[in-house]
């Protein structure tokens, strides 16, 4: 799916663009939006694009996850609410939000945008920007390919984040890529005999990164850790 | 399935002294079947219930087990509740009485597959061990040979389930790592393969490059290089740098063992290679503070498997051994 960039005017134009990127109108009838000054966004690299600026909020809510890949009968753990929030000079989406409203002590705080930027800089890996055309990938395909091919699931995840960006990482040309970040998963088994002597709150939490073009996780990490 | 003559009833008649017998009964043919057929479980003391289905009708179900380490059956009326035991297969046996007949019998396949993690966090292995001081650099050629994982064939199980096997230096509750693994995670029944680099310091950090997972059968050289000076971990493959993660706790300190590992998650998990195509390792080398790579110079006395019974673990030479599964998942 590519999309002209469109600015965006009105509530009913702003739900209808978040759900032809995320396709999660397919997920529940209660949908809202409302314009908003962005002020806590923690993306790496374009955080500081973004924050004190306009921007349109479409909230999906009582949202389960439904994969057709997935084992039937398997029942997403949550009940979500999801921010999508879009660029209203262009429509274009800046992220993909769905937090945790209960109590998880092992669910740390996201680094803050400069924080992360500063862990992702040390690995070589970079977001340049949002991309001029929309995604290929929904972010509910995008959500489905870490099902079946990233490291963590949906299903078990508290939250959820999404970014589509540019993205390079070791020097790589410049792609466009789904950001999937799942937080709060039941810790991820580090290798090693003392693997599981790692605190829980460095292991819950899995960043896979997927080819838009060619709908492929490309790798999974737990980086940025939290501060 | 069989048949038989009914033994005649005895009926009121016409007549004096004996009563007129009724016409014989005759018990045509007995059949019995049981449903479903192809019977999967996953893990240890689930049940599943199977129907059996005789005719003539009204006789009676009896219900059994070929092993009852893997599966019991408990009858009741036509239906038999299977609760599953242990890994393995075995057969499950109606045997259905029909008044007048000779009894019948089926049978349905039951497959139980179990995910057992090792206690206490610990995890299965088989490797090579050298306990050297101020590592800061450790590489080997590893062969892929990718397996299974714990209830991947029956395709019904999310838990957690991998084998990896690597490269690992560490100290203490420190280390660094990189080489090829096969991973189920939890929530998801997909299954993964990967390179992947791992350290832990202060923090733990971790990259499954999913992409570049190896194709089974061939062999890459895996390296850790740690930059002390920085605390600054590179991780290459074929000679390519494709990952850092550098962590304070790492500053001025080295590795005090170098290892050359193959990992499991569950017990029932493929340890990596098979008698007929061994995991090789090969061209083992560490490297110590100031110094080249050498040779690892392993031992016969340096191999390690956690059950002998289970994984091979052979050494070749002082740079090459083999691990495998002496009973790898079918």
């Amino acid at each position: 799916m590519t999309t002209t960039p469109t600015p965006i005017s009105n509530e009913s134009q702003a739900i209808q663009q978040a759900s032809r990127l995320t396709k999660l109108d397919t997920l529940t009838q209660s949908i809202t939006a409302h314009r908003i000054s962005v002020h806590d966004e923690r993306t790496p690299f374009i955080w500081k694009h973004y924050v004190g600026k306009e921007a349109w909020s479409v909230d999906f809510n009582d949202v389960s996850l439904r994969f057709k890949s997935a084992i039937p009968s398997f029942e997403d753990k949550y009940t979500r609410r999801f921010a999508v929030l879009l660029d209203e000079r262009n429509g274009q989406l800046i992220s993909v939000t769905s937090r945790f409203d209960g109590q998880d002590p092992d669910l740390r705080e996201q680094p803050s945008g400069a924080a992360a930027e500063s862990q992702l800089s040390a690995e070589e890996e970079i977001y340049y920007g949002l991309p001029e055309q929309g995604p290929k990938l929904t972010f509910l395909d995008a959500l489905e390919v870490v099902l079946n091919q990233g490291i963590g699931s949906p299903f078990f995840a508290k939250e959820i984040y999404g970014n589509y960006v540019m993205h390079s990482r070791g020097g790589s040309p410049q792609r466009a890529v789904w950001v999937i970040t799942l937080r709060g998963l039941p810790p991820i088994p580090a290798h090693g005999s003392r693997g599981d002597s790692i605190p829980a709150w460095q292991r819950n939490h899995m960043r896979n990164v997927v080819d838009d073009e060619a709908g492929v996780n490309l790798f999974s990490t737990n980086s940025p850790q939290p501060e | 399935m069989s048949d038989d003559k009914p033994p005649t009833p005895p009926t009121a008649g016409s007549g004096a002294g004996s009563p007129p017998k009724a016409p014989a009964q005759q018990c045509t043919t007995c059949t019995v079947t049981l449903s479903p057929k192809d019977i999967k479980i996953c893990g240890a003391n689930k049940t599943k219930e199977v129907t059996a289905t005789g005719t003539p009708g009204g006789g009676s179900f009896a219900f059994g087990s070929g092993d009852t380490a893997v599966a019991t059956v408990t009858g009741n009326a036509n239906k038999g509740t299977i609760k599953s035991k242990g890994q393995g297969k075995t057969a499950i046996k109606v045997t259905y009485n029909a008044p007048g007949c000779s009894p019948c019998t089926d049978t349905v396949d039951v497959k139980v597959c179990t995910c057992t993690p090792k206690g206490g966090g610990g995890r299965y292995y088989a490797y090579a061990r050298k306990n050297v001081a101020k590592v800061t650099g450790i590489k080997a050629k590893i062969k892929t040979r990718y397996g299974k994982v714990c209830c991947e064939d029956e395709g019904c199980n999310t838990d957690t389930g991998y084998h990896v096997v690597y490269a690992n230096s560490s100290n203490g509750g420190l280390w660094a790592q990189t080489g090829w693994g096969r991973e189920r995670t939890g929530g998801s029944a997909a299954i993964k393969k990967y390179r992947y680099a791992e350290m832990n310091g202060g923090a733990y950090k971790v990259n499954y490059d999913t992409a570049n997972a190896p194709a089974d059968g061939s062999t890459h050289e895996y390296k850790c290089e740690l930059d002390k000076a920085t605390g600054k971990w590179s991780f290459s493959y074929d000679g390519t740098a494709w990952e850092n993660f550098a962590d304070n706790s790492w500053k001025n300190k080295t590795g005090n063992v170098a290892q050359w590992v193959g990992e499991i998650y569950n017990k029932e998990d493929d340890m990596p290679g098979t008698s007929g195509d061994k995991c090789k390792f090969s061209e083992c080398q560490y490297r110590e503070d100031g110094k080249s790579f050498a040779d690892a110079g392993i031992l016969a006395g340096d191999m390690v498997s956690d059950s002998a019974t289970e994984w091979g673990a052979e050494h070749v030479s002082g740079t090459e051994f083999n691990i495998w599964d002496k009973n790898p998942l079918q």
